[in-house]
């Protein structure tokens, strides 16, 4: 039993270290490193007075916190189903699922193959209707906000829809033996016991796509996505401590936000 | 139980080192071979088929990405050769990331398309063009663009897709050379930068992924791309034609270094003095690619290029000096809109 508490601690160290600290420890050090190779604070001086940087960070926060409170109001009902084992639960687990085997530039790939210029919507909305409202869609905010709710739903769902299945199913019932209408009950009794997860779902949905560069390198256009731009410095410029620098300033300010918002929901009582 | 998962890590232990060794003696990592261009994936078929090691294909994103990734592993060099647009590899070899290699028929590439000093040389050339839909044009009513400038006119709105010259090697000797066609000079490249900017507010796109594809399903009615990626698509039954526009084209120039610290040095060397043979020059110019030794390319082969009247040649070595810088000022005025008069004058190419 010891040995077998020294492996996994072992195991859970190399972990922590290998997936958290080693990134943190390279990117910090490339983002205090110059073009001359000397230590300073000089990338971090000039992301943040950059207005093109700092305008597409403010852009892709709001961006991504709309997203993520629509995504999470959105897969709400999903979720329910799924949780509560309802008719079509079982197709809509599995088409959540199937949805994390599509990742960035593969999503981004998919959307424009969907609504890009001569995507399979445009050309079935042609020949039901002889209009084209949905070509290129892909490359408007619109079309960026369908390609991030639409990775951002199924996530969110499949979080909230694991605590539906641990709500006590007696409780709605009861309410209703009580007296509470079915809104009542909604509101009163399962959605205050799912706060704690809702807003789970919504900041995980929130990180997702704070992180999620692929389809943004494809297709925005309306907005410079962050991360999309910070590829560019990348690999573009070859401009690593300003890219690391990006990086550190993006990770601090989507873990200070999601923290922020987690202790301030957090519920009174314990 | 310490027994037990002392086995386990042995175990696994061997199972990786097998498989490294099992994959080192098959492959050969080089960045970046893109399979749907040059049409590397035939190259690479060929030469697998002859000598049972397969150089890696799509390891990279284009050459840029195949440079970021050379110097960040620099330390720990992973890759034995890279393939890019030469004023990459002239960037290449200034930063220090290549290594000189002694080819067998070096000599015989034309002065111009290799450095003197054997870190990088020239494997093919392709003009840059305009690849049409002709299929989507006729369904718009619309005549087929004869000119760069047609590009500019409002009834081509949003058709044309060129690549973000940041991202690929081909848009970035386009954001070079198209200055020459629009009348620049090497100290001003105002004509090129305004001709840029204005093929974006017409609505057309710079796009982050291989374009030839895009063409073919007619997502993009026209593109500015290496002859060769669409004449490939053109033969594959795709309603696609080469355009060469009447202000003229520019010769991309492809090639290939050996990285500094290859791991397989030997391997390396015997890949790249094949991609340099008659037989994988053939290959090459199969592909619609130009060969730069021609010499034991069939006539016909050779015969089937499009021919171009108003060639513009690109002067490498300034290229190369330059066309970071440009990237830069590219963004800052065309895809973040700024001013074109400063984006240029911040690196002294604004005219005098």
């Amino acid at each position: 039993m010891r040995s077998f508490i020294i492996t996994t601690s072992l195991l859970i160290a190399a972990f922590v270290i290998l997936a958290f600290f080693y990134p943190l420890v390279v990117l910090t050090g490339n983002s205090l490193t110059g073009q001359d190779g000397g230590f300073g604070f000089d990338a971090y001086a000039q992301v943040l007075s950059s207005s093109y940087f700092m305008a597409s960070l403010r852009d892709t926060l709001i961006f991504c916190a709309v997203t993520s409170v629509v995504a999470t109001a959105w897969a709400l009902p999903l979720a329910w189903r799924i949780g509560r084992g309802l008719p079509g639960a079982g197709a809509l687990r599995i088409s959540s699922q199937i949805n994390f085997a599509f990742a960035g530039i593969v999503y981004g790939m998919l959307v424009i193959a969907l609504m890009g210029n001569a995507g399979a919507l445009v050309l079935i909305e042609r020949a039901l209707f002889g209009t084209s409202t949905t070509a290129g869609l892909a490359f408007t905010l619109a079309g960026l906000a369908i390609t991030y709710l639409s990775f951002q739903i199924p996530r969110s769902a499949l979080i909230l829809a694991e605590a539906i299945e641990k709500l006590d199913p007696a409780l709605v019932p009861a309410a209703r033996t009580l007296g509470a209408q079915g809104s009542q009950a909604a509101f009163l009794v399962t959605l205050p016991l799912l706060r704690p997860v809702i807003v789970e779902a919504a900041s995980f949905s929130f990180i997702l796509a704070m992180g999620s560069f692929g389809p943004a390198l494809l297709l925005a256009r309306s907005i410079p996505i962050y991360p999309a731009v910070i590829y560019r410095e990348f690999t573009g410029f070859l401009n690593f401590s300003t890219a690391a620098a990006m990086a550190a300033i993006l990770a601090l300010i989507v873990l200070g936000l999601t923290t922020a918002v987690r202790l301030a929901i957090r519920p009174a009582t314990p | 139980m310490r027994l037990h998962s002392l086995l386990i890590g042995s175990a696994a232990l061997a199972l990786t080192s097998l498989g490294s060794v099992a994959v080192a003696a098959e492959t050969l990592t080089v960045y970046d071979l893109p399979s749907k261009y040059m049409n590397w994936e035939g190259l690479v078929a060929a030469y697998t088929a002859k000598t049972g090691i397969a150089p890696t294909l799509d390891l990279k994103n284009g050459s840029s990405t195949a440079l970021a990734a050379l110097k960040l592993e620099e330390a720990n060099p992973q890759a034995n050769a890279a393939y890019w647009s030469l004023d990459i590899a002239v960037e290449a070899k200034k930063q220090g990331l290549t290594q000189p290699a002694a080819l067998d028929r070096l000599d015989m590439i034309p002065e111009g398309l290799k450095d003197a000093e054997q870190y990088w040389w020239g494997v093919a050339t392709a003009n840059i063009v305009m690849g049409v839909n002709t299929d989507v044009l006729a369904d718009k009513g619309l005549p087929v663009p004869t000119s760069w400038a047609d590009l500019l006119d409002p009834k081509y709105k949003g058709l044309a897709c060129s690549m973000d010259p940041t991202w690929s090697g081909t848009a970035s000797v386009h954001m070079y050379s198209i200055n020459f066609i629009m009348g620049g000079s090497e100290n001003d490249f105002r004509p090129g930068m305004e001709y840029l900017k204005a093929f974006q507010d017409n609505g057309h796109s710079y796009r982050t992924e291989i374009v030839a594809p895009r063409l073919a399903q007619g997502e993009c009615a026209i593109t500015i791309d290496a002859e060769g990626n669409i004449l490939i698509e053109k033969e594959k039954g795709a309603p696609v034609e080469v355009v060469i526009p009447s202000e003229g084209v520019a010769s991309l120039p492809l090639g290939m270094s050996m990285a500094k610290g290859a791991p397989e040095p030997e391997k390396a060397m015997d890949f790249l003095n094949w991609v340099i043979s008659p037989e994988a020059q053939t290959i090459i110019a199969q592909g619609y690619f130009r060969p730069v030794i021609t010499e034991g390319v069939p006539a016909e082969v050779l015969g089937r290029f499009p021919a171009v009247e108003r060639q513009v040649t690109i002067n490498i070595a300034h290229a190369a000096a330059h066309v970071a810088d440009l990237k830069r000022a590219f963004t800052d005025a065309v895809l973040r809109g700024g001013d074109i008069d400063a984006a240029l004058g911040q690196i002294g190419l604004a005219g005098s």
